[in-house]
């Protein structure tokens, strides 16, 4: 049978609409995925929005919105990896064979379990004094700002990066004791 | 630096170049870490996420806009995506390539380097002979190179150079010599420098630059075109150069005609003698190497593919030879050494290896030359029983150790070791020392490149291991009776050592620095 002729058992096809909403459900799974491959979220950035384009592109070859999310994954991957092969010429970055490892380690992770991890950070987020709260988030809210807290604190950046450091240390602890907790 | 640490500057990229390459080596080596890494990000990504969130509450004093705020917002991207995709309905240039085609190995690379004498790289990647070149800048330090690019020119480059390469058949010479040979089928081979696009038409040249003047070109046979370029150029007709003749710009804007000078640049002859002689010194010296191993008590069994007149000799003191069934005799990674090449799927050397073993290293160099997809031997038993090591390179390019071990109901269970995938694209048809160590007393093996430690993974059941009956870059006379999978080996194989203990990394580093080409 020719593969464009519909089959009895075929679901309808998936439309535009369709795309937009499964697109904004997995954005955050697809960053947190890139993330794990590349090193900065300027490059993170980058790299979702040249995979939507594509993902648009190709959107037709989907069949069932389960598949979605893998299928995602795959051309993420792909872009991530052409993305750090010309960033190799100009800086370290982590070699092929570790990529490959982290991202089979990163597949690992499904929607559920993010959405537990993501619920139980907010909670240890919020047992952080308010100060504590801000430095953690800064990395996150522009460039510059790390070392802006530093410079009002009266501190170095380095010295200010050392107890970052140590936050997110304790933070990961949280979020572990939580989802074990969670587990049993 | 601890391994927490590393992780926690990597993740605020402060990580320098020498953070970045140790903590690419820990998370080889260690799993637990890369775990680690991936919570790390998966947290970074959640805070990132709260930050954008809290961003745009408007009650909250928001912070100045960060370049991942100005990432649009996604309703507008899904907007811009409907109207790329609608446009491209429009124009019914949709693309129908089917997906799977993504897993499908490519090669990006633009040239071949293949020739290297005393080459020096900037970078962490240090192509070698034999290397395929992307795309991209190659900083040459010290040295002579040649390349080969796909559309068939060649080019030497003379350290320090700064060459760029864009595509098969267009490069940036952003600084240093280089001289260029362009057969006919490479016409129209493009050289660009700060002053000028040279495009050629079927010649050999030199070019400068950033030397006394600010560029130069001398042609030496043919005919090149040359159109200015940069600020100070009108829009002045292609100047053509023909042999013997040259230009010399001065940053000046000023031009001068010169006379080309073939013997001012690396002649293809130099590097080519000049890479001979190179060889040549390493492979004296590998052969005094040779002869001393020989006698070393760790040495087991040693195959070191010099005279291959139907037997494999065995140096060693068992003097165990293999017999060669097919495979031509070749070279190795010296012109004169002798090697053996595994083609067709009856290729192999049987062997017979007594001895049973707690500690075991298994090292050869060999110059794999295809793409892995399949299982390749390069060392199997005959048989699967217990403690029968299988050695080889598996589909995914990960260099494997498989064993069985008896499962609690008794029964053989297989397992295997393997290092990351080593072989990839890039690793093809490059000389490369690859080793094994298996270790009964501590419970570790271990694989390497290079003599660089790639993996360790402790024992799932302890054996002594036994060899026997096997094969070498094959997998010929297995269990079952009739038809076999197919393991043999593709490329070639040019020396291979049996070592009664289990090497370490400083060993192996030591062995890798005294035998490589």
């Amino acid at each position: 049978m020719p593969p464009s002729e519909p089959s009895p058992n075929q679901p309808p096809a998936l439309t535009q609409g369709d795309f937009v909403r499964l697109l904004m459900r997995n954005e955050p799974a697809l960053r947190a995925y890139s993330r794990s491959l590349l090193p900065d979220w300027y490059l993170v950035d980058e790299v979702i929005q040249e995979a939507s384009v594509t993902l648009w592109e190709k959107f037709d070859q989907l069949r069932d919105e389960a598949g979605f999310l893998p299928w995602a994954k795959v051309v993420v991957r792909f872009k991530c990896l052409s993305i750090i092969d010309r960033l190799r010429r100009d800086r370290h970055v982590f070699s092929d064979g570790v990529l490959e490892l982290l991202a089979e380690e990163a597949e690992m992770f499904d929607a559920e379990e993010r959405e537990r991890s993501m619920q139980a950070l907010r909670s240890c987020l919020e047992g952080f004094s308010p100060p504590h709260q801000e430095l953690l988030l800064a990395p996150y809210s522009g460039e510059g700002r790390v070392t802006m807290l530093a410079e009002q604190a009266g501190k170095s950046a380095n010295a200010l990066y050392k107890l970052l450091g140590r936050l997110r240390e304790k933070l990961a602890e949280c979020i572990e004791n939580r989802l074990q907790k969670e587990a049993l | 630096m601890n391994p927490n640490e590393l992780i926690q500057r990597y993740l605020h990229g402060q990580a320098t170049d020498a953070e970045v390459a140790e903590l690419d080596r820990l998370l080889v080596i260690d799993r637990d870490l890369r775990r680690k890494l991936i919570v790390e990000m998966g947290i970074d990504a959640g805070l990132c996420e709260i930050a954008r969130e809290r961003a745009s509450q408007p009650s909250v004093a928001a912070p100045r806009r960060s370049v991942w705020f100005s990432w649009r917002p996604l309703a507008a991207a899904a907007a811009l995506v409907l109207f790329v995709g609608g446009w491209m309905i429009g124009s019914s240039a949709r693309k129908t390539t089917p997906i799977s085609e993504k897993q499908e190995a490519v090669d990006d690379g633009v040239a071949l380097l293949t020739q290297a004498v005393d080459a020096s790289w900037k970078g962490a990647h240090q192509p070698r002979a034999g290397s395929i070149l992307s795309a991209g800048r190659l900083q040459l330090t010290s040295g002579l190179a040649q390349l080969e690019f796909y559309s068939g020119a060649r080019v030497i480059l003379e350290g320090p150079a700064d060459l760029e390469l864009v595509s098969t058949n267009r490069a940036v010479c952003h600084s240093g010599r280089i001289r260029a040979w362009v057969p006919p089928q490479a016409r129209g081979f493009q050289v660009v420098s700060p002053e000028f696009e040279l495009i050629d038409l079927g010649t050999e040249f030199g070019m400068e630059v950033g030397g006394t003047t600010a560029s130069k070109v001398e042609v030496f046979d043919g005919e090149v075109e040359l159109h200015p370029a940069g600020a100070g150029a009108p829009s002045s007709a292609p100047l053509r150069l023909l042999e013997g003749e040259g230009i010399a710009w001065a940053s000046s804007g000023q031009r001068t005609d010169i006379r080309a000078n073939a013997s001012g640049f690396p002649s293809f002859d130099d590097v080519r003698s000049r890479s001979d002689q190179r060889a040549k010194e390493r492979y004296a010296a590998w052969q005094q190497w040779n002869r001393t191993i020989a006698n070393d008590p760790r040495v087991a069994v040693r195959y070191d593919f010099e005279k291959l007149d139907g037997r494999l000799i065995d140096s060693g003191p068992q003097h165990v030879d293999g017999s060669i069934i097919g495979c031509e005799v070749s070279n190795g990674r010296w012109a004169e050494k002798g090697a053996l090449e595994f083609k067709r799927p009856s290729d192999r050397v049987r062997v017979n290896i007594p001895g049973s073993y707690d500690t075991l290293t298994l090292s050869a160099w060999i110059r794999l030359d295809t793409i892995p997809g399949r299982m390749q031997g390069l060392l199997l038993t005959d048989g699967y029983e217990r403690g029968c090591p299988h050695w080889q390179i598996a589909a995914t390019g990960q260099l494997r150790l498989g064993l069985r071990v008896a499962a609690p109901d008794g029964a053989l269970k297989a397992t295997g070791y393997a290092s990351p995938e080593l072989f990839q694209p890039r690793r093809i048809g490059v000389w490369t020392f690859v080793a094994t160590t298996y270790d009964n007393r501590a419970g570790k093996v271990r694989h390497f490149l290079n003599g660089r430690e790639m993996s360790t993974e402790s024992l799932v059941g302890r054996q002594t291991l036994r060899i026997g009956k096997a094969d070498i870059g094959n997998w010929g006379l297995p269990i079952a009776n009739g038809s076999w999978p197919v393991r043999n080996f593709v490329g070639r194989i040019d020396e291979m050592t049996l070592w009664n203990v289990a090497l370490t990394e400083s060993e192996l580093l030591e062995i890798y620095q005294n035998t490589r080409p």
